[in-house]
């Protein structure tokens, strides 16, 4: 659904991914978008829960490790992260 | 308070040295992968007809050559890998160290024994039941690892280090602060060798050939790990009176080099601040907090004065942190 990818991407939460995709991993924020599948930016199943756990640390957000390996796409990510910490 | 005080560190390695590319020749793995992965160069194994005990040995004789002192009231063994299922191995190091007699037993809490093992010590010389303790993590683990389990034999060896600890003041560099412990057992299936014990002898479950071999699942033991290793690390930091950010040195179980990074990332530590051994010698589980102490005291990071968090995580699951001033004693 392009309108709701799009809507997502102006997100803190989704900004806060990139960002930490950018200087954790050297994936440029301009590659990156709500429909981007993890695993076509070749980021392994540590750098997920890496991922999870910065993001834990910077919003206060309990998000379960074991939950983030299924996630498939950036916007999956977004979804578990956005519901833990409170967003609709 | 009486407090348990550094007074001698050892460490021992067998000479053994398998390299990545020598496991790359023989698995379905590579130096690239290994390092990306887990940040281990090299591990050190046992040679045939090498034990536990045989590690433990050389390191609490080095331990207690660093102390420049022959004797110990009790021996205290962190250990995954005992001789054998029964008896404990400590009492058998305690006899080759020339300690018989002395009181001496097996911790078991996989990776993190060695602080348990650490807390009990602290706790018997706090209660004057003991006045010095040999306190030794020595690991085999190449032997619970199938040969062709990629994942574990790139990640684990052996070896075996030790503190000597005193009876001493809680202000004194070298005194260890509270040791802050915990588990879940309900995370028991995280990492295991199934068989050898009740379960299999009185047939709990079916065994089937691979149990009687390690078993880790890697990705929820990442999680759990960064998360319980930064609780502890807090909570065992805030007791001694630090703020994280005065802590000097971070002395992780050295598990896997993203694990370290990530607890030093939660504890807003740059990740210089962070003591790593594993490059060289891997997983060695009880054994690797006391040898990467003393391969840090021997290469000069670790210095009198700095202030030092050690903490861990292992199967069980458990985990556990605490603290000190780095004392100076000699190194062997």
């Amino acid at each position: 659904m392009p309108e709701m990818s799009s809507s997502i991407a102006t997100t803190p939460v989704f900004q806060r991914i990139t960002t930490i995709l950018d200087e954790k991993f050297g994936i440029p924020r301009e590659d990156v978008t709500p429909d981007t599948v993890l695993d076509d930016i070749e980021l392994d199943s540590l750098a997920l829960i890496e991922v999870g756990l910065a993001l834990q640390k910077q919003l206060g957000a309990q998000v379960r490790t074991e939950d983030l390996s299924g996630s498939a796409t950036v916007a999956d990510l977004y979804e578990l992260v956005n519901t833990a910490v409170g967003g609709s | 308070m009486t407090a348990a005080v550094v007074e001698g560190i050892g460490g021992w390695l067998p000479p053994r040295v398998v390299t990545n590319d020598e496991l790359a020749a023989r698995l379905d793995t590579s130096d690239e992968w290994i390092r990306t992965r887990t940040g281990i160069g090299a591990r050190h194994v046992v040679s045939d007809g090498m034990t536990t005990s045989d590690l433990a040995v050389r390191a609490g004789a080095n331990a207690l050559k660093s102390a420049g002192t022959d004797s110990a009231d009790m021996v205290i063994l962190a250990t995954t890998t005992p001789d054998r299922p029964c008896p404990a191995t400590a009492p058998e190091v305690a006899h080759q160290l020339g300690l018989a007699g002395c009181p001496a037993f097996d911790v078991a809490a996989v990776c993190t024994g060695f602080l348990y093992a650490l807390a009990a010590a602290s706790g018997l010389i706090g209660t004057g039941a003991a006045g010095r303790v040999l306190v030794i993590g020595a690991e085999a683990f190449s032997t619970l690892v199938h040969p062709e389990d990629r994942s574990s034999a790139a990640v684990f060896g052996d070896g075996a280090g030790a503190l000597l600890l005193r009876a001493g003041d809680e202000e004194e560099p070298g005194a260890l602060g509270p040791v802050v412990l915990g588990s879940d057992g309900a995370l028991s299936d995280l990492i295991t060798v199934r068989a050898g014990g009740t379960e299999e002898r009185t047939g709990v479950r079916p065994m089937e050939a691979q149990d009687r071999w390690f078993s880790m699942r890697g990705r929820e033991v990442f999680g759990h790990a960064v998360t319980r290793m930064t609780q502890a690390a807090l909570s065992a930091v805030d007791q001694a009176g630090w703020r994280p950010a005065e802590v000097d040195r971070l002395v992780g179980h050295q598990a896997n080099l993203r694990i370290l990074h990530a607890v030093a990332e939660q504890l807003d530590l740059p990740h210089d601040r962070l003591v790593v051994h594993l490059d060289q010698v891997g997983n060695t589980a009880a054994a690797s907090i006391p040898l990467a102490l003393d391969h840090a005291h021997a290469t000069g990071r670790l210095r009198p004065g700095d202030r030092v968090a050690l903490t861990a995580f292992g199967g069980g699951a458990t985990w556990g942190a605490t603290t000190l001033t780095w004392p100076s004693p000699a190194a062997v």
